[in-house]
Parts: structure tokens; sequence; C-alpha cells
């Protein structure tokens, strides 16, 4: 006990200088960014809390001189969100920013766009902006610096707004290396205010920063596996949420964002395929294949790029671009959904594959150019139909495929009925697909507004919707307030 | 579910669908040897007491009033397991055929059966409908110890009903056998909609309306005679709501009496379907041209179902079927319907006038044989995992192009199955190479993996019924041979 006391101390001593040296070269990169997010509830349960507007700070991170900011992606440009049960429930959506404030540790402020975010990741990147270049204190990560281990290391965080964003930092230590869906140490306990923070050595070195453990998906997916935003891209990961957790992304992960940073609005590629699965040892030897190490496709959904190259379910991808695909663990299926993204939009890639000819697997080769991944219904905009009580979305591929229609159905989506609007007495339900209006067809949003302006100035008293409602088709009779009183 | 949102009527589906399979009740019916003659009124005095009258139409039904025991298998969390549960029955004729509920002895592989002089008697299952809920047993009555005669009960007419009317439900109440609950006829018609599920995939209630009733009617009343002031049996009680006070739902006796009559005689009820889904014309009216409170409207097509092929269309507005008018201006009408186009012999040809545009036109289609919704529950003992054969209504629901393969419907935990990765709502598409077409191809696969006790079995599924995925059983035939493991051995309660 004496021994321990007397040394105490002097190793403090030592740590202080450390810990001092870490933070006088880390803080300056690390700022404060903030911005008002614009919630807007829809639906039975969403109405109710109509529209908000929050104020959210968080930790940001300068990563180059030009003034290239990185940050959580978790609320910056957040998906449509639904709430509640299917039916009666709701959803709440987000209006982008227009742009967003940051704080320098010095106290600069500047002001920044919003460049792109990387969903898999879930990172994402603002710009600042100025008049003359920009030099800044960037974040110098010490690219041969790889996370060991039980590693002691230091995450620098930032309070709360309510104590002045004041810089603080955590001792942790690197409890566990993970390889899902690539190599990434974490560090569990860093919680609140960590978040995005820069994570170096006890020596100096800047090894990564916090951010959130993307959420892999296993094969199969089911059938609800197409959800919110960005889903469809995510869906060629193969896809289970095992739920985000804060983990250190080292610098090796980011490098490639830093140089080049997702851009919003560009396309995110996409080969279209369900349900991957990975060609494990055991599932070789029973199918008869030499080698452990492919792809297996679940669902390749129709008319996408993996389907016209002739592809189908069940086929095995075992190269891609004369690169082995090295996949014989389910939870590493993810790595080559990445490997294909980073290819990017009208790539060619080259694949080798088995198929399964009457029990016999062949090998074979099918080019598939990576098309740009179709909106998702959550990307849709909602167009409100006040008049007769209800909301519309324009249909998409993600939700035909989803309910699992016709890829050629047509029709606009009713995203919101108010129970006591004329939609909502007539019977018309959330979910319904508008295809026909007093037998005109229906095939858009453009359209179904067409119509009911037509009835409009026509002073009709009631109009005839075909839906479809689930799979099944219906006729729905609702009255309005056009005609004129006494011919009712 | 208990949202001031919610509509009433909404409210009271959603209950309702949860409380199906509390309700089971005991009935009771008098001695009428198949006669459908009521008792006129009269007879029982006009200057006699309401309760005296009661009493009467009692002791006409009472004799005939037992509480049924069903034991059946069922298929719980990946096995099949004994299970047991307390319905009622009405006896209708002196051979000792009784009428109850399906989903209280429709799938029984033994039945006893308690009169209401406490004496105890075996039953046996002569077959039962799930469409209309109703199922026939047969008492062995050469097991009857009883000194009095076992008396049936009279069927009355269920289409005379009044609201207002007196009745009586007879049966066992959460198992509290011989309890009769008095009411009235609270709504003579009352259309229950057409989502109504017996069990998963099993649609019920199509063909007829209900009879509301305030008289009591709780779990283990399933299956009992609902019973007029003259003592006849003018409905099978078979719902009740547990989230309401006194709404409980007969089937009208006038259906059940068709039911009883197709089952004594082939064991089943074979049933026309077109595939067509009819909605009431009434607000529709004006839009279609019709008046008169003629035909009705077709909402929806099933593809490939002989509407489609006789080339109807959504918006077609149905005048005639095979040869008389059709009209269904409310939605309490369209079970008429549906029972009338079931009741076609199956591949009849149909004409059929349907006004389309404004114009008439003739077409014919012909009907195909309406199947049971539900597929049959097998248990892979072995593999430890329960299947159901897939029925064309499934596959529907499944949204499978063609009805193949079997439907995973449980798992044991840290069983063989389970370990693979086979999950309630995955379908097996082939097993060990071999593709599964039906039940009987995959229980054909399943039991000879099994014998060669072959250890790794390569199975293709659609997980959810949606993404194709394949899995390597491994199965480990030692630990369950024989000797079951103690947990499993007994016979589960279950109180209905």
């Amino acid at each position: 006990m004496m021994c321990l006391t007397l040394a105490l101390p002097l190793r403090a001593d030592d740590r202080q200088q450390q810990l001092q040296q870490i933070m006088d070269k880390v803080g300056p990169s690390v700022v404060t960014v903030q911005f008002t997010m614009k919630m807007r509830g829809g639906g039975q349960l969403g109405s109710m809390m109509g529209e908000q507007e929050r104020q959210v700070s968080m930790l940001g991170v300068i990563v180059r001189a030009d003034g290239l900011v990185l940050v959580p992606g978790n609320e910056i440009d957040p998906p449509e969100q639904s709430i509640g049960g299917r039916s009666g429930g709701g959803s709440v959506s987000f209006d982008k920013p227009e742009d967003y404030g940051v704080t320098l540790a010095d106290g600069k402020e500047y002001r920044a766009k919003l460049l792109g975010k990387d969903e898999e990741m879930d990172l994402a990147f603002l710009q600042i902006e100025s008049q003359e270049p920009l030099v800044l204190p960037a974040l110098q990560f010490s690219p041969d610096a790889q996370p060991q281990i039980a590693q002691e290391v230091v995450v620098i965080g930032m309070h709360p707004k309510a104590y002045g964003f004041a810089r603080k930092f955590k001792i942790t230590r690197v409890n566990s290396l993970l390889e899902k869906p690539c190599a990434m140490a974490t560090t569990e306990d860093v919680l609140n205010g960590y978040l995005g923070g820069p994570v170096a050595s006890f020596d100096g070195q800047v090894l990564g920063i916090i951010g959130l453990r993307p959420v892999t998906e296993e094969g199969g997916g089911g059938g609800g596996g197409m959800g919110g935003i960005g889903r469809l891209a995510r869906m060629f990961l193969g896809s289970t949420p095992g739920g985000p957790e804060p983990t250190l992304f080292p610098y090796d992960l980011l490098s490639d964002m830093i140089t080049n940073p997702p851009k919003s609005g560009s396309k995110k590629p996409w080969i279209g395929v369900m349900g991957m699965q990975a060609l494990t040892k055991e599932l070789a030897e029973t199918l008869g294949i030499p080698k452990p190490g492919g792809v297996i496709l679940g669902e390749v959904l129709a008319d996408s790029p993996a389907a016209v190259a002739g592809l189908r379910s069940g086929d095995i991808l075992t190269q891609y671009n004369d690169k082995p695909v090295e996949i014989s663990k389910d939870e590493e299926v993810a790595k080559f959904g990445m490997a294909l993204r980073r290819l990017g939009v009208g790539a060619e890639v080259a694949f080798t594959y088995w198929r399964d000819e009457n029990g016999a697997y062949a090998s074979k080769t099918a080019t598939v150019t990576l098309g740009e991944s179709p909106p998702t219904q959550a990307d849709m905009e909602e167009k409100d139909q006040s008049e007769v009580g209800m909301k519309v979305k324009d249909v998409t591929y993600e939700l035909l495929q989803r309910r699992k229609l016709p890829a050629t159905t047509k029709g606009a989506v009713v995203t919101t009925v108010e129970r006591a609007g004329w939609a909502g007495l007539g019977g018309l339900k959330r979910g319904d697909i508008v295809q026909k209006i007093d037998d005109v067809e229906v095939k858009s949003v453009e359209e179904l507004e067409a119509r009911l302006k037509e009835a409009k100035a026509a002073k009709k008293g009631e109009m005839v919707f075909f839906v479809l409602r689930d799979d099944k088709t219906e006729f729905v009779h609702v009255e309005t307030e056009w005609a004129p009183k006494g011919k009712e | 579910m208990n949202s001031p949102a919610h509509s009433p009527l909404r409210l009271f589906r959603g209950a309702l669908r949860r409380a199906l399979p509390l309700l089971l009740m005991p009935a009771l019916c008098l001695l009428a040897q198949g006669s459908d003659e009521a008792a006129p009124a009269g007879t029982l005095g006009v200057e006699a007491g309401l309760e005296a009258r009661i009493q009467q139409a009692r002791d006409r039904v009472y004799p005939a009033l037992v509480n049924i025991q069903p034991v059946r298998d069922e298929y719980v969390g990946g096995k099949k397991v004994q299970r047991t549960a307390t319905g009622s029955g009405v006896i209708f004729d002196t051979q000792g055929h009784a009428v109850t509920n399906y989903h209280v002895a429709g799938k029984a592989k033994k039945l006893i059966v308690t009169l209401s002089n406490k004496e105890k008697i075996h039953a046996d299952l002569v077959g039962g409908d799930p469409w209309t809920d109703i199922a026939v047993i047969k008492l062995r009555i050469e097991e009857y110890k009883g000194t009095e005669a076992i008396r049936p009960a009279a069927f009355g007419r269920s289409a005379l009903l009044v609201e207002g009317d007196f009745v009586m439900a007879m049966g066992s109440p959460l198992a509290l056998a011989r309890s009769i609950s008095f009411g009235v006829v609270s709504c003579r018609d009352r259309a229950l909609g057409s989502d109504m599920e017996l069990e998963d995939f099993q649609r019920t209630g199509s063909f007829n309306t209900w009879i509301q009733t305030d008289a009591a009617i709780n779990p283990g009343n399933s299956g009992g005679p609902m019973v007029n002031l003259a003592g006849e049996v003018v409905g099978i009680n078979a719902r009740g709501n547990s989230g309401a006070n006194n709404i409980g739902f007969a089937i009208p006796i006038d259906i059940v009496k068709e039911v009883i009559d197709q089952i004594l005689k082939t064991g089943t009820v074979t049933r026309s379907w077109i595939g067509a889904e009819w909605q009431p014309i009434d607000q529709f009216e004006e839009h279609f041209q019709v008046s008169g409170g003629r035909g009705v409207l077709l909402g929806h097509v099933i593809p490939g179902g002989p509407a489609a092929k006789a080339g109807l269309q959504p918006g077609d507005i149905l005048l005639t079927y095979d040869g008389a008018p059709v009209s269904a201006r409310f939605t309490e009408q369209l079970p008429d319907l549906e029972k009338r186009i079931a009741d076609t012999p199956v591949g009849k040809e149909v004409s059929l006038h349907v006004l389309r545009g404004g114009t008439e036109t003739e077409l014919t289609l012909t009907t195909i044989r309406l199947e049971e919704g539900a597929g049959e529950d097998y248990e892979c003992k072995a593999w430890e995992f329960t299947v159901k054969g897939i029925t064309s209504e499934m596959a529907r629901d499944l949204k499978l192009e063609a009805p193949k393969g079997v439907l995973v419907t449980g798992s044991q935990a840290a069983g063989d199955a389970r370990k693979a990765g086979l999950d309630n709502g995955d379908v097996l598409l082939e097993v060990g190479g071999k593709p599964v077409g039906s039940l009987e191809e995959f229980i054909g696969a399943y039991e000879q993996f099994v014998d060669e006790k072959r250890a790794k079995v390569l199975i293709k599924i659609l997980k959810s019924a949606r993404t194709q995925r394949l899995v390597v059983l491994e199965a480990e035939y030692e630990k369950k041979s024989d000797e079951k493991r103690p947990e499993e051995a007994g016979t589960e309660g279950k109180e209905n």
C-alpha cells in the first residue's frame, strides 16, 4: 500500500503531461456544429405533434485544412421515421437545414453546407464556407497506427451547450477488435458527448474517431427488410439490426471518404439483390463446390441490374473483376456489398458465378452494370390534398417490391388520411394505392391532383375511387362539399 | 385498441378477432328428429307467465344440452402437443348426433361428452366445416348408463327471428356446465366482415350473418344452442367479445341445418368458388347507372380464378347469377350472395348477366371447388419443427406465385431446425435436393432421410416466404430416440 501511494503521484505527473500534449494537439480540430432541425408529423399519431423545431448541437472534427468537417450522421438529414402501429400510426419527417453553424475551439464562427452522408458508416461531411482560402487546424491522423486490443486511448469529447461546449476527455481501452463489416475497435463505454470525437493513443498518435457501429443486416432480411431511407442501397449488403454502438473507426476506414467525401444527391450504386448469404465451408461441402468463399444471391429484384445481367436467386458469386469473393461467413457479407458500392454507379462488374443446373453446379460469367439505387418511398414528397383530407405520394419501385406488387403497378399511395375528412369518411385508408377516380386512370400524384381539380371545377358532390388495398382492388365512394347546396 | 379515437365498430371487430379462440360453449337441443316444425307458441299458453314459458322452453332443450371436452393435437413451439378445452353442443337426433362449433370439435381426435344429467359418454367426430365453424359429432349412445331416454332438441327457423325476441344461451361458460343465460335478439343480421379467421389462413363466416344477443356468451359457450321461447334451437353460439358487455353472436340455425345435412351425407361440405370479391352497390348506384336495388358491385377479381377466366372485371355489376337476379345493396346482404355462389354445384357452367359501362353483357363461368383455407399440420419430430401444407389460399396470402413447398409453423428452441436457421414463416422448397411440391412430397422426403439417418440435409427455403436461402440441417438422431424429455410427455390443459 505504501509503495503504491508513493508511486502514483510520479506517474500521474507523466500522464498529466502526455494528456496535455494530446489535448493541445487534437483540441483545436474539435469544433461545435449547431443547426435547427424542423420536424413534421404525419399520420394519426404524427399529426398530434404537428411542426416542431429543435436546436441541435454536436461535436465535429476538422479533417481537412480547407474546412472539411466530419460529424456523426445520425442527426444529420435523418430519414422519415414511422411511429406507432401500422394503422393509426404516423410518421415524422425532417426538413433539411439550410446551413450549419461551425464554431472553432478559438471561438471563430463559420457557416457550413452539408456535402453528403455515408449511410453505411453513418457519418456526414460539412464544408465550411469562406471567401478566402482556409487553413484550419485539421486533425492529423497517424495512418500507420492500428488500434491494439486492450490499448489505452484518450477520447476527446464535448459538454452540452449548458456548459459552454467545454471540451472533455476520457481514458478508456480498446476492448475488442471487430471484423464486421470491416476492421473496427470498440470502446463501448464511450457515450454521451464523445460521438464524433477523436481518439488518440498515449504517445500522441491519432487513431480514428468515435462513430456508431454500422447496423449490419443478416442474410435473408425478410419481407419487411426494405423499410427506411437508403435501405434499398443497404439491401445488397445482405442484411438484421444489431443496434448501433459507439465504436472507434480507425483511419483506414475514413481515409477514402476524407479524400473524396460523399455527395448528397449523388446516386448510390445498386445491383438489386436482396438477402445475400455467404458460401460457408459447410455449404460448399454440401453443394459439392470445391472451396468456400462466395456470395449466394437470395432474391434478385425484377428489372434490377443483376436481373438484367441474367443473375438469378441461388447463383453463387465467386469472383468480381478477377478478384475472389472471400466471404465464407454471413457476418462478412456486408463487406462485399461495400466493396461493390465503392465501384460506383455505371461501373461494369464482371462476375464469375456458380449456377445450379439440375443439381450440378456450372461455372458461368456475367457482367453487371451497377445502376442507381432507385428512390425509396421515404424519398418521395408527400402532397397534401387538404380538400379531401388526405396526403399522397408517388409509388416507387421500392414500395412495389416491398409489397410484392407487380412492378408495372401505377397510382398514388395514400400516406395520411384524416379520420373525419371526406376521404376518411368515404373509407380510404393509409396504404391504399389510388388507381382510378371516376373511371379515369390515376398513374401519379400529378394525375390525382388533376382529377381532383376537375372534379372540383365540375362541382361534383361525389367521386368513386378505385384503389389497390393490400393486393386487392376495391371501390371507395367519397363525398365532397363541392356540389351546390341543395343538390346532394 | 382502446384508443378512443377508434370507431366503435373497428374496436369491436379487432377485439372480436382476438377473442375468437375464447369462445366455446356447450349447446343443448330438444327432441326434434330433424323436424323443422316449430311448436306453435300458442301451445305454451298465452296466459302463462314469462318465467313459466322460459322454463318450458328450457325443458325442451336442456336434456339435449352437452358439455364437450375435445382432445386435439396442436402444433406449438415446433412440436405437436395434446391439448384440451371446454365447449358446448346440442343433440339433435335420436341416433345421438350433436352439433357444435368446428373450433370446438373439428380437429378433435377424442371427444368426451357430459350430458345435462351429468352422464359421461365418448363421442366421435362425424365431420366439420371451418367456413361456417360447424362440426357434427356422434355420441356413443351404447355407453349411456342413464335411466331417462336421450331426448334430442328441435331446430326452429332463424329467418323468423326479429330484434327483441327472447332467447337463451345454454352451455358451459368458463367450463361451468349446464348454465343458462337469458336475453333478447339484439340484431338478427349482424355482418361481421369477411376477414375473420378461425386459425391462421382459415377464413370463416363468409356465408352467414350473425344473430347478436345480449344473453351472456362466455368462453366455453361455443357450440351451445341459442334457444327461443318456443324451446327451439335458433342458433349455435359461437362468438363473444371479451372487451364488451353482453355482445355475443350465434350462427343462424337455418344455415347450420344445411351444413349438418351435408356432413351427415358426405362427412364434409362441398362448395363452389369463383374468385370474385363483392361490394354492396348502395352508394355506387348512381355512378354505375343501376337502380331499383338491382345488382352487386365486383370489387376484385382473383387472377387465374374462374371469374377472371370468364372475363369479369372490377366495376362490373352482377345482375343475375345462374338465371336468378342478384341484389346486394348493403353489406348484410353479401353473405347471401356468397352462399348462393358457394351452393352452385362444383364444375357447373353458370351464365351471368353483368352491367358494364351501362351495357348488359352475358358471360359464362365454370365454378371450381372451394378449398379449405389452411393446410394440414405435420410434426417433423426428428428434426424438431412443425410444418403446414400450403393451399392456394395460403399461397395468395403469402404472395407466392403458386402453391408450392411447405410452411414452417414452429421450431423447438435449440432444436436441429432452429439451429439450421429455420423460422416460422419460412417456406421449404427443397429438401436434400428433392423439390417439395406438396406436404405429401415433403413428408416422403423427410421420412426417407430420417430412415437413412442422414446427418446433413441441404434445405432450400424462402426466408419469410420471400428470399431464397440455403441452410444445412444437421440432424442428431440419437438424442431423441424413443424416450421423451419429461416436460414433453404431459398433456397440457388449456381452458377455452
